[in-house]
């Protein structure tokens, strides 16, 4: 989940290796062959686009789409012309079947290929997938216990209080001295390891908020079996509380710094939780990670207000931290982590995930547009304004502006008047991003905004399609053109199945998923199946790993293997925008409204 | 008495609705014409270009040139332009202007034609014939990096290029420059113009 590869790292996953290699538990491989036409394989939903993609010749140029259990041919059509990706040697064909509405199962034939998947064509036909990914957060919760009745047969004792951990010399402070102990329980572990960054967890926790923002309506009624849930409260407001407290725990309340990460020093082993023991630090004050706790304070601040009998007192707390956070940021304006640097000065080397960002203005800018819709300060418009000449990019842990762009296109109504027709500006700048994708999505190989150009294809490939998938969304909330919302949509598709590998790329989801994800629970649990709902990082045509993967196309740069930490791996901030991107078509394909009628 | 005092309220009543009619209707007019004088205000500020002497008509008045030349002989619009010439590609050969900016300028566009003739390519990606310019604060402080609107190299007629731009809180003035950043060659430079622009308009280069 992080372009943080060091040669530690190589170490200990060259010896990882070879403990699979010889016979550590588990990881049987799906049963289920590859598909050889690629679609979702969930299915449908009845009014947005449908189609399926090959990449082998077929007999004419038809296909026809059966009704099942019945074997009935229900709707034919032509396949497209041969497509080109430009980047491999692939080409495909797309078999279009969108004007298909009729609910019910299906399957896709087409002569000399064979038959797709059985999937469906239904109202709330990612329900599963909604729940499924926003409780893949649930089963991430570190000093927590995972009972049965909340977590099934993936239950688990608690691990990592981290009620007391200890402060790394590159954290001391006259307040709080190298070797005293604080307390940082809670939060969700980052990834496949046992870590919690401020910086990754900023980028996730705000991408549920925001989900909770966009569709309010919506989320009072998803239920995710969470446990200690607050009555009235959404579940995803829940889970997001649960990383929101830790968060707010790594800040020092002496000066209003924020610590880059609660961590051991060096990646625990393949094991459970619970038996990963060894001694954990909070290490160096950083600006992202202070501005990343400004915005997600900020944020949950103003959320949390319409909860006082829940959380009272909580909103207040989150603003005053938010406040705090920024002034500190003001006197350290460009603290970077340099956690190569750190090691130099220190005998307690670390050599866990750096998260090591450097520029900053993306991050001022997010921190910024958050504090102004909260607080309507002045000096907080000012400082964004004067970041907003800067290029916007699709966030992730490192470029965030767009966060903040998002926020302030939602919040419109709740900036003072005399700043709220700068959205204007956002709106046209996130267009232009979104217009760009329909372009380059429609020509597409593989009938989707995901993968039309070679630079997708980087370490987490498959958060790239989902936060492209949150922009479209948000252009679709804002204009209403349903080319976006069939865009973001075709997107999940990809994820879902319509990709090069034909893998469904969220565990538990679809018909052939990764069944050895590199993540520490789900290979060192016991159970069969991994943790479902957890979307791993996909084609990498970087192949970090140094593993041998079948084929040299960066669209196929992906192993379903548990040392392939490159492609195979799970994040917070990957599952986030999935959270978001499911969770807004189950709402705006039934209701095209909740939310989108603000703006 | 009575009488009298209705004979006063009748006879002046009549001329308190006029005086008041005449008061009313100047005071409309007043606001007309002040509204009508604030839009003008406000337009010719919006149309008026803030760079002295813009194409050269002046020679360089205006100007802090290291090297550069007016010239009569090559020129997109008037009668002169400016030119810069270098044949030492290791050298910065340019010229620049401070334009203030009046008070809480948001939006500005900023423009120049620039004709490029046998410009080397430098060391760097960025060398070129080059126009860019830097937000400068109080006592012409540099605020960020200098940004670059245009790089060109090899030959090149006349090209308008333009910037709308943001104008951070607490800038004053901006500093134009152009100059053969590191190449050899000839560079031409006319119509440079410097205007404050409302929202709108810059929405419109988005």
């Amino acid at each position: 989940m992080r372009n943080i590869y060091s040669p530690m790292k190589s170490l200990f996953y060259v010896t990882l290796l070879m403990l699979i290699i010889i016979g550590l538990p588990k990881a049987q491989a799906q049963k289920v062959g590859l598909p050889v036409i690629f679609l979702d394989q969930s299915g449908f939903y009845p009014g947005l686009n449908k189609s399926a993609v090959i990449t082998k010749d077929a007999k004419g140029d038809g296909f026809e789409l059966i009704a099942m259990p019945a074997g009935k041919s229900v709707f034919t059509g032509s396949l497209s012309g041969w497509r080109s990706t430009g980047y491999s040697g692939i080409k495909t064909r797309i078999a279009d079947f969108s004007g298909f509405q009729q609910s019910g199962t299906y399957l896709v034939r087409i002569p000399g290929v064979g038959d797709s998947p059985v999937f469906k064509i239904a109202d709330s036909v990612h329900q599963d997938l909604a729940l499924a990914s926003l409780k893949a957060f649930y089963y991430q919760r570190a000093s927590s216990a995972l009972d049965k009745d909340y977590a099934g047969k993936w239950y688990r004792a608690s691990g990592h209080p981290d009620t007391a951990v200890l402060i790394h010399p590159s954290a001391a402070t006259k307040n709080r001295a190298t070797g005293s102990s604080i307390n940082v329980t809670g939060g969700w572990y980052d990834a496949g390891d046992y870590n919690k960054y401020m910086v990754n967890s900023g980028i996730s926790t705000a991408t549920l908020l925001s989900a909770y923002e966009d569709f309010p309506n919506y989320f009072l009624g998803l239920k995710a079996k969470l446990p200690n849930a607050k009555n009235g409260v959404p579940d995803i407001l829940t889970e997001a509380i649960y990383n929101l407290r830790w968060m707010l725990k790594m800040q020092d309340p002496y000066d209003g710094g924020v610590y880059n990460k609660c961590t051991n020093l060096g990646f625990d082993a393949m094991i459970m939780p619970a038996q990963a023991t060894a001694p954990r630090y909070v290490v160096a004050k950083g600006t992202a990670a202070t501005l990343n706790l400004v915005a997600v304070a900020a944020q949950a601040s103003r959320i949390l207000k319409d909860f006082p009998r829940q959380y009272p007192g909580l909103a207040d707390s989150c603003r005053a931290a938010a406040v705090l956070a920024w002034n500190w940021a003001l006197k350290n304006p460009n603290l970077a982590y340099d956690q190569e640097l750190m090691n130099k000065t220190s005998d307690l080397k670390v050599t866990t995930g750096a998260y090591g960002d450097k520029d900053f203005e993306d991050e001022w800018s997010w921190a910024a547009a958050e504090l102004l819709i909260t607080t309507g300060g002045s000096q907080y418009y000012d400082a964004f304004f004067a970041r907003l000449n800067a290029k916007v990019n699709l966030p992730s842990w490192s470029y965030v502006g767009i966060l903040g762009y998002y926020s302030m296109i939602r919040c419109h109504d709740k900036l003072p008047e005399s700043y709220s027709s700068i959205t204007s500006i956002l709106k046209k700048k996130v267009l232009s991003i979104a217009d760009r994708y329909l372009l380059t999505g429609h020509a597409g190989a593989y009938g989707a905004v995901m993968g039309s150009a070679l630079p997708d294809f980087v370490w987490g490939s498959n958060s790239v399609a989902m936060n492209q998938a949150v922009l479209l969304i948000n252009a679709y909330l804002f204009t209403h053109n349903k080319d976006y919302l069939n865009a973001a949509a075709g997107n999940l598709d990809y994820i879902l199945g319509r990709n090069a590998t034909g893998y469904s790329f969220v565990t538990g989801i679809g018909t052939k998923s990764p069944m050895n994800p590199h993540h520490r629970i789900s290979f060192a649990d016991g159970v069969i199946d991994p943790i479902p709902g957890m979307l791993v990082g996909g084609p990498n045509s970087g192949k970090q790993d140094g593993l041998k993967y079948g084929a040299v196309e960066p669209e196929l740069s992906y192993l379903d293997d548990v040392a392939s930490y490159a492609s195979n791996e799970i994040a917070i901030n990957w599952n986030a925008p999935l959270v978001y991107v499911a969770n807004a078509l189950e709402c705006l394909q039934t209701k095209e409204s909740d939310g989108s009628n603000n703006r | 008495m009575t009488r009298l005092k209705d004979k006063l309220i009748y006879e002046t009543a009549p001329c308190w609705s006029v005086r008041n009619k005449i008061t009313i209707m100047n005071r409309i007019k007043y606001l007309a014409v002040g509204i009508l004088m604030l839009t003008v205000n406000y337009c010719s500020m919006a149309q008026k270009n803030l760079v002295t002497n813009g194409g050269f008509e002046d020679e360089l008045r205006g100007w802090v040139d290291y090297s550069a030349k007016a010239t009569p002989y090559v020129f997109s619009s008037g009668k002169m332009s400016s030119a810069l010439f270098s044949s030492d590609p290791s050298k910065w050969t340019g010229m620049h202007q401070i334009v203030a900016l009046p008070k809480n300028t948001q939006y500005i566009l900023m423009s120049a034609k620039i004709k490029v003739d046998d410009v080397s390519t430098g060391k760097e990606d960025w060398n070129g014939a080059l126009f860019l310019f830097e937000m400068l604060g109080k006592g012409e402080a540099k605020i960020g990096e200098g940004i670059n609107i245009a790089s060109a190299t090899g030959d090149q007629d006349w090209k308008l290029y333009e910037r709308a731009y943001i104008v951070p809180p607490g800038a004053t003035s901006i500093k134009l420059l152009f100059a053969l950043g590191y190449v050899s060659g000839t560079m031409f430079v006319d119509d440079v113009s410097l205007k404050v622009i409302s929202q709108a308009e810059y929405e419109k280069y988005l």
